[in-house]
């Protein structure tokens, strides 16, 4: 599910720059197994979504992605909208300030194997 | 999950799953972690004291093993992840290498050979980190899980998004 080529990488790096996200961690903490098993997880139903809402997706004000940076790539490649998902707790949450260095998502991404 | 927590990833050698899943559990005072994000093919344990908590995962394939703490603990639980990356890493073999935003001189893998080069390594990375992290939510300690962190530090100071994610 995970780009398997250099232009599939680019295309994902496009579409979360073009999602206004912009990542604030930088490669070594990218685990491209994690990815994978997220949204193989997320995409057959099994996502352990409650544990998930105690830990939620954190964005900074200007969509800084704080915390969840593996959960909303494999979101994107499943196909999900963590901002709609139902439940008893949201998902992404937003804090006020940005305390971390914003990076380019093609700089972060994990390589293609 | 990343801001709030420092992170040290074991991984080769040649133990199976089920022999590294014995040796974390064997380990004094390591349980199931039932709070953990659970995810098919990996195994979650919290080893826990009154004053830390770090949570373990291990993954089948690949089998690598994941160390975590959040960075309100206090500077006491260095030596612990340490004490307990060691004791890992001599009993399956493995490396280390931290998964944070590492100088480029402290990034790649560290065998138990160069486990002094990994502790100044991993020292000088979660001082930083623990430094930015008290910046934004203050002094205050705790031994606390990353779900707990959420819930004490993080998600007063939050407000729901409303945002397309993903």
């Amino acid at each position: 599910m995970y780009p398997t080529d250099e232009a599939g990488r680019q295309q994902l790096a496009d579409a979360l720059t073009a999602a206004g996200l912009k990542p604030t961690q930088d490669k070594h903490r990218f685990d491209r197994d994690k990815i994978e098993a997220m949204a193989d997880a997320m995409s057959n139903g099994f996502f352990d979504w409650r544990s998930a809402g105690l830990q939620p997706v954190i964005l900074g004000p200007n969509d800084e992605v704080l915390g969840g940076h593996h959960r909303i790539i494999a979101a994107h490649l499943a196909g999900i909208d963590l901002g709609s998902l139902p439940g008893p707790r949201p998902q992404v949450q937003r804090l006020a300030r940005c305390f971390r260095p914003v990076y380019q998502w093609i700089d972060v991404l994990p390589d293609v194997q | 999950m990343g801001f709030e927590s420092f992170n040290l990833q074991l991984r080769g050698g040649p133990a199976t799953a089920t022999e590294a899943a014995g040796v974390i559990s064997r380990i004094a005072g390591v349980s199931r972690d039932e709070c953990a994000i659970k995810m098919p093919g990996s195994h979650y344990y919290l080893l826990r004291d009154v004053r830390h908590a770090i949570e373990i995962e291990m993954r089948e394939k690949p089998v690598s093993i994941s160390l975590r703490f959040t960075l309100c603990h206090p500077s006491s639980v260095d030596n612990q992840l340490l004490d307990l990356a060691r004791t890992l890493m001599r009993s399956l073999g493995m490396s280390a290498i931290i998964c944070d935003d590492v100088a480029p001189e402290h990034a790649g893998d560290y065998s138990l050979e160069r486990f002094d080069d990994l502790a100044g390594a991993v020292r000088h990375t979660i001082g930083i980190r623990r430094g930015e992290w008290r910046a934004t939510f203050g002094d205050e300690e705790l031994g606390a899980t990353t779900a707990e962190a959420h819930r004490h530090f993080i998600l007063p100071q939050c407000q729901p998004a409303i945002a397309k994610v993903g």
